[in-house]
C-alpha cells in the first residue's frame, strides 16, 4: 500500500499526515466526549433531574471539543494565539453582558449539587411561597398557592433565605385557643386532647403538647402544639381548629369576647335599676 | 365475607354493611362502615366482587409503608433465647372487582381508627401506621373484621436482657392470610442489641383455612430489594 500521500503537501504547508493526525484527534475527543456524557448521565441519574443532566453533559461535551480545537489548530498551521486574543476580547464583552447569567449558572450548579429542595417540595423563597415546579440550571420555578408561576433566578435562591417546609418528615404547628376564666382549664385541655387524639394524622409521637400559655386580658390562652406528617400539614391545620371550637362549644365552652369590668364611684341611675359600687352596697 | 362473590351479595354486621346488587349492564356497590357510606355503579357484565384483608396502609390516605405496633406492656427477653408472642394489628378491607384475573380496587374500609406516629429521628423518620396491642402468649380472640393476629418470633441474639416496647415493620411484602376464624400474619424480630432489632415478614404455607390475601403493595413491582426493617432508634 502506498502511503506517499502522507508526506505530500496538500495545502498551505499541511501534509496528509498532519491532516490525518488532526482528524484522528478530533474523532478521539469526539468519542471520549460521548463516553464521558454517557458516564455522567449514569452517575447523576439518581442525583439530578433529567434536564440538569442534559445541560451539564452538553457543557462538558462542548468544553472537550473546544480543547481539541485548540490542540488541533497549530497542527494545521493556524496560530490560535490570534484567535485567543480576539476570543479574549469577545469573552470580556460577553462576560460583562452575561455576568448575571453566569452567576445564576454557577448558583444553579451549586443548588443541583447541594439539593436543598426537590420538585414538589413546599417552600418559601424571598417573598414567594408555593411548590417547586422546576429547578433548571439558571432559575427555579415555583407554583404559588394562588396558582401563579414565579421564576426566581438561581443566584437569588442561593443567596437569599429560603424555607423548605417539607424537608423533614414531620412538622409542628400551633393554635392558641382562648377559654373564659370561669372554665377550669384542665377540662378544656381534656376536650382539646380528645379532639386532636381523634385525628389520624396528629402523630402519637412526638406527642401533642397542650397547656395554658398565657393569662390574657379576656381569656386563658391554651397553646395546642401538634406534630403531623409534613405532606399532611396544611389539610390538618385547616381542618382541626374549627373542630376544636365545635367540640368545646358542644361542652358549653365558648371562646370569650373582649370584656371590661368597670366600677363607678357614684351610683348610676338606670331606668330600671341603680348600679352601685360594691363598697357602697355594704353601707346601704 | 372474605373471598370472591357473585352479585347479588350482602354482608351485614353491627358496624359494617356491604351490598352488591345487580342492575342493567352492571352492578351497584354500596357500603356503610362506621357511619360512613359509599355507593358506586360498576359497568360490567361478568365481574365478581372479591373482598380481602389488605395491608393497613391506605386510610385515610396512603402516606407510609411502615407499621409500628406499640406493646401495652414491655416484653423482657432473656439473652440468647427465642420466644413466640402474639400481637393484634389493625385490618383494612379492600373490595376488588375481578374480571378475567384482572383486579381493580373499588373501595377500602376499616373498622379501626387509623392513627400515625413517627419512629426515630425527625430528619429521617419514618412515619408509621400506629397501633397499640397487648402482648399475648396464646392466640387472643379478635373481631376478625377489625383486627388480625400477628405471630411474632422474637430472638434475642445479644448477650443482655432486652426490653421490647414496640416493633416496626416494613409493611410492603406483608403476607396476610385469612381463614374462617381470623386473619393472620407471621413475622420475625431479631434483637441485635438493647437498642436495635431487625424485623421481617414470613410467608406461610397456603391451606384450605389459610388463604393468601391479595397484596396492594407488591415489593417486586415497587422495585424494592428488601422488605426487612432495621430498628436502629430503640426497640
Amino acid at each position: 500500500m502506498n502511503f506517499d500521500f502522507l508526506d505530500k503537501e496538500l495545502f498551505g504547508g499541511i501534509s496528509g499526515f498532519d491532516l490525518l493526525i488532526s482528524l484522528l484527534f478530533i474523532l478521539t475527543v469526539f468519542l471520549f466526549g460521548k463516553l464521558l456524557t454517557i458516564y455522567l448521565k449514569r452517575f447523576f441519574k439518581s442525583k439530578l433531574s433529567e434536564d440538569s443532566i442534559k445541560i451539564i453533559s452538553k457543557v462538558i461535551y462542548l468544553i472537550a471539543l473546544l480543547l481539541s480545537l485548540i490542540v488541533v489548530l497549530p497542527i494545521l498551521g493556524i496560530n490560535p494565539s490570534g484567535l485567543l486574543v480576539a476570543g479574549g476580547l469577545v469573552a470580556i464583552v460577553i462576560g460583562f453582558a452575561s455576568q448575571s447569567i453566569v452567576g445564576n449558572l454557577i448558583s444553579g450548579i451549586f443548588l443541583l449539587l447541594e439539593r436543598p429542595f426537590k420538585v414538589g417540595d413546599m417552600v418559601a423563597i424571598a417573598d414567594s411561597e408555593g411548590f417547586i415546579e422546576d429547578i433548571s440550571i439558571v432559575s427555579t420555578t415555583i407554583k404559588t398557592f394562588d396558582g401563579n408561576r414565579v421564576r426566581i433566578p438561581n443566584e437569588m435562591v442561593f443567596t437569599t433565605k429560603f424555607t423548605n417546609y417539607v424537608s423533614h418528615i414531620a412538622r409542628r404547628f400551633e393554635y392558641v385557643v382562648g377559654i373564659p376564666y370561669r372554665i377550669e382549664s384542665d377540662r378544656a385541655i381534656r376536650i382539646i386532647r380528645r379532639t386532636v387524639d381523634d385525628h389520624p394524622f396528629v402523630l402519637v409521637n412526638p406527642e401533642p403538647n397542650i397547656f395554658v400559655k398565657n393569662l390574657g386580658d379576656n381569656a386563658q390562652e391554651i397553646s395546642v402544639r401538634l406534630w403531623v406528617p409534613s405532606e399532611m400539614w396544611w389539610p390538618v391545620k385547616t381542618e382541626l381548629l374549627g373542630k376544636i371550637k365545635r367540640d368545646l362549644e358542644a361542652e358549653g365552652i365558648h371562646v370569650p369576647f373582649p370584656q371590661r369590668e368597670v366600677w363607678f364611684n357614684s351610683p348610676i341611675h338606670n331606668l330600671n335599676e341603680t348600679i352601685s359600687h360594691p363598697s357602697e352596697e355594704k353601707s346601704l | 365475607m372474605f373471598g370472591s362473590h357473585k352479585a347479588p351479595y350482602k354482608f351485614d354486621q353491627e358496624d359494617l354493611m356491604i351490598s352488591v346488587g345487580k342492575i342493567e349492564n352492571g352492578i351497584r356497590y354500596g357500603r356503610i362502615c362506621r357511619d360512613e357510606d359509599l355507593s358506586k355503579v360498576v359497568s360490567t357484565k361478568e365481574a365478581r366482587v372479591v373482598i380481602n384483608p389488605v395491608e393497613p396502609l391506605n386510610l385515610p390516605e396512603h402516606i407510609t409503608q411502615f407499621m409500628l405496633i406499640e406493646f401495652e406492656n414491655p416484653l423482657l427477653v432473656e439473652p440468647k433465647t427465642s420466644h413466640k408472642i402474639y400481637l393484634k394489628f389493625p385490618l383494612e378491607i379492600a373490595v376488588f372487582i375481578e374480571r378475567k384475573n384482572d383486579f381493580r380496587v373499588i373501595d377500602i374500609l376499616t373498622l379501626t381508627k387509623p392513627k400515625y406516629t413517627m419512629y426515630g429521628k425527625l430528619e429521617t423518620g419514618p412515619i408509621c401506621r400506629y397501633y397499640k396491642s397487648g402482648v399475648f402468649l396464646k392466640i387472643p380472640s379478635v373481631d376478625k373484621y377489625k383486627e388480625g393476629i400477628l405471630s411474632l418470633s422474637v430472638t434475642n441474639e445479644s448477650n443482655k436482657w432486652v426490653e421490647v416496647t414496640k416493633a416496626v415493620f416494613n409493611a410492603v411484602g406483608m403476607k396476610l392470610y385469612y381463614g374462617p376464624e381470623r386473619v393472620t400474619l407471621k413475622a420475625n424480630m431479631r434483637l441485635i442489641s438493647e437498642l436495635s432489632a431487625e424485623t421481617s415478614f414470613l410467608e406461610l404455607q397456603q391451606k384450605k383455612d389459610n388463604i393468601l390475601a391479595k397484596e396492594l403493595f407488591i415489593a417486586r413491582k415497587l422495585g424494592l430489594k428488601t422488605t426487612k426493617f432495621l430498628m436502629e432508634d430503640g426497640v
